[in-house]
């Protein structure tokens, strides 16, 4: 997933919001769940 | 406190993101759905489309009695969001994903239909191949009795992928990103 297509699509969304986890690769067992969390308990509440 | 829906990947099942959901669990009903044809839920007799993913959402939230959720999405997952976002607007608040790619074109479709093909897999990823097969084995569907269902499911999944899209930008193992979308 590219950050180009993120910012094209975030744009397209009236109140998108985009964030960025560096160094991230995709399969999730890669993922740090701390900062993931975080970012979905911010979003979310 | 709206209630939140986790949506696991491609090849992915529910027990993927248990860790996620006890981090998330703090006030709100955190619900983690295992989609068709992964883990432990069978294979149905139909094809594995995003709007038979999302139909057995809404299905799972009114058996819950969850009037409305906020729903966050793994890659594939995502996608299943991003479309009950759009087209069940009523049940759901927000949406949140995570490498979810969302440029497509026929190129890329067909390149990550190939990566799905279970005979790649098993050749070049041999032991992605037998963590698939025991993690989706446990409860075979009946149109794969003979078949290991991760290679029924990732067969399927192929024609699940978006195939329309109007950029071509692509790195579908770069990085990720968490992309929220609004109520």
């Amino acid at each position: 997933v590219t950050l180009e297509e993120c910012v094209a699509a975030v744009r397209q969304l009236a109140g998108g919001e985009l964030e960025v986890h560096p160094r991230t690769q995709h399969p999730f067992e890669k993922v740090s769940l701390d900062r993931l969390a975080r970012s979905l308990e911010e979003f979310f509440a | 406190v709206t209630d939140l829906v986790l949506l696991h990947g491609a090849l992915g099942d529910a027990t993927q993101l248990a860790p996620l959901a006890t981090r998330l669990g703090d006030g709100r009903r955190v619900v983690v759905i295992e989609l068709e044809g992964h883990g432990a839920t069978p294979l149905r007799d139909r094809p594995l489309r995003i709007e038979s993913f999302a139909d057995d959402v809404i299905a799972r939230l009114d058996r819950q009695g969850i009037a409305r959720a906020d729903v966050f999405g793994y890659s594939m997952g995502g996608y299943v969001a991003l479309y009950l976002a759009a087209t069940s607007s009523a049940r759901i608040a927000r949406v949140a994903t995570l490498a979810t790619k969302l440029a497509w074109t026929p190129e890329v479709a067909a390149r990550e239909s190939a990566m799905l093909d279970p005979v790649v897999i098993r050749t070049k990823v041999p032991r992605f191949a037998a963590a698939l097969e025991a993690r989706h084995t446990a409860r075979a569907g009946k149109r794969c009795s003979r078949t290991p269902r991760s290679s029924c499911t990732s067969s399927a999944l192929a024609h699940a992928l978006p195939t329309r899209c109007s950029r071509a930008s692509h790195s579908p193992f770069g990085s990720a990103s968490v992309i929220v979308t609004p109520r």
